[in-house]
This record gives structure tokens, sequence and C-alpha cells, in this order.
């Protein structure tokens, strides 16, 4: 059965249909609202909040757009309201992006995938909430920049902008975090 | 340098290494815990929905049951002595008055509940 035919069951009053886009995007759903909030507890309840949102307005969707799009959308809404009710003052990585490198760290490749995962994740979490929200609707959900407008509220040269920032300073702080890891190590 | 410009190497490398960084959900009971809260949300509608109609159907009760009983009551009688024409008089005033003020709740609480549901 499709995503769309689910949807439809759920809006015909079918509440257990929802289960079905509950388990196809509680796990994505719940990456953007970290990429924001970069609190694993903030998240789940942003998550929670958003598909309980989603429900309840499931009535007024079209099918203009995709259904994540829409569910992206209330996420990152969410979120960004929560951090800006919770104020608090965090420390995101602002370097100079001439120094930065364009590529990862060489034998980076090498690394086990949890090592890897961890350092990638790891470096995300440095980088400011619209930074890596805009690489993981990018290069994780392969959202188009038109996507990302969409879901994120910015304009189109906005978007690219802080890809572009984004990229850079993603290559920045995984060498950054990798070479101090390796002076521990040393 | 924008999207445009990004040489396709870099773009597929980049793609590559944010495949990690998709995080799974790392609370067990996410989905029923949605689901509970769905459910219960439902009920919630369904019994105030449930409410309203009764309401209506209790007000309308209440004011056929009301016009019965100032037809019924004959005004020359006396009621523990009191004249009726006049207990009639006050009763219609205080019923008057209480029949606007609950038509008022109950209209503005029908269309605000139908707007919300239109609204979804």
């Amino acid at each position: 059965m499709t995503e769309e035919a689910y949807i439809k069951r759920v809006i015909e009053g079918d509440v257990e249909a929802f289960r079905f886009l509950i388990r196809k995007y509680q796990h994505m759903a719940f990456t953007v609202a970290m990429s924001v909030v970069k609190d694993e507890f903030a998240a789940e309840d942003i998550t929670q909040e958003a598909f309980i949102k989603v429900f309840e307005n499931l009535k007024s969707f079209r099918f203009q757009s995709k259904f994540s799009t829409w569910l992206y959308r209330i996420v990152v809404n969410l979120a960004f309201n929560r951090l800006k009710r919770s104020k608090r003052k965090e420390e995101y990585f602002s370097g100079n992006e001439t120094d930065a490198a364009d590529t990862a760290p060489d034998g980076f490749d090498k690394l086990k995938e949890t090592d890897r995962k961890y350092y990638i994740n790891k470096t995300l979490e440095q980088l400011t909430p619209k930074e890596s929200l805009a690489l993981r609707l990018f290069y994780l959900d392969e959202c188009s920049v038109d996507e990302i407008k969409n879901i994120t509220g910015w304009s189109e040269s906005n978007t690219k902008v802080i890809l572009h920032r984004a990229r850079k300073n993603f290559y920045a702080v995984l060498g950054n975090t990798l070479k101090a890891e390796m002076k521990t190590i040393l | 340098m924008f999207l445009m410009d990004i040489p396709d190497n870099n773009n597929d490398m980049l793609k590559k290494l944010l495949s990690d960084s998709k995080l799974e959900m790392p609370f067990s009971g996410f989905e029923d815990r949605v689901m509970h809260s769905i459910r219960d949300k439902v009920r919630t509608e369904q019994s105030i929905n449930r409410n309203i109609n009764l309401s209506w159907l209790f007000f309308a009760l209440g004011t056929a049951f009301g016009l019965l009983l100032s037809v019924i009551i004959s005004p020359a009688t006396t009621i523990w002595g009191f004249p009726t024409a006049k207990l009639m008089l006050s009763s219609y005033i205080i019923g008057g008055t209480l029949i606007l003020l609950f038509v008022e709740q109950l209209v503005t609480f029908t269309l605000k509940r139908k707007n919300n549901t239109a609204d979804r």
C-alpha cells in the first residue's frame, strides 16, 4: 500500500493507519529536530508534538508537496520555537572560511563505520542549528534547494549561502575534532 | 561558491559522509506513545462532540418543557398564596434571560468547534 493510501485511510478515520507514517518518518524527523535543538529529550518531545500536529491537521494536507516536506516543516518550526524559548547560550563553531579545507581529512574513510558515524554526528553537533539542518536535509535526505526553502522558510539565496558556509565549516570542524582526538590518543 | 559550482566528486563525498549522520530514535516505545496520545485526543474530541449534541438536546427539551408549563398553568390560580400571573412574569424574565445566555454560549461554542475542524 502506498503512503498516499495510508494518509487517505487516516483521513477516513482509521487511526491505526497513522502508525505506518510514524514508523517510516520517526528517525528522520528526530534527526531533523536534533540538528536544531541538539538535545535528545527535547528532540523526542518535538518529534512527538509534530506527529500529533500532523495527525490533527492531516485533513488539510492537499498532496501538493511531499508528506515528508510538510512533516519536516512542522518539526523545524517547533524546534526553532523551542530553541528561541530556551534562550540557551550555545557555543557553535564560527571558523574562518579561508582556512577551511574542502575535503574530509586523509584516511577518514578508513575508520570503522561506528567511529565514522560518531565523528560525523559530533561534528554536526558543533555546527549552528541552521548549518547542520541544511547539511542533513540536502545530503542525507537529498532534499532539493526548493524543498529546503519550503521546509525552513528561508529564501533561495539564503539557503545557498547557509549550505556553502555549512560545507566549509563541516570540513573545518571535522578536521579539528580528529586532530584533538589524535592528540588525546598520542 | 554555490551548489552548482561544487565539483561532483566533492558533492558525492559529502553525500557519502553525511549518510552516516542519520540518528535513530533512542527512546523505545516512541511509536506506541504517539499512538496512545493520538487515541486519547480522538476520544476527547468524540466526547466533546457528544457533549455538545447533548447540550443542544437538553436545551431544546428544557425550552419546550418551559413553554408547555406556561401554557398549562392558568393565570387565574394561585400557588401557595401567590398569584400565578406575577410568578409567571418573573419566571418569563428569568427564563428568557437564561435562554438567551445559553443560546449565545452554545452557538459560540458549536461554531468555534466547527471552525477548528474545518481549519484542520
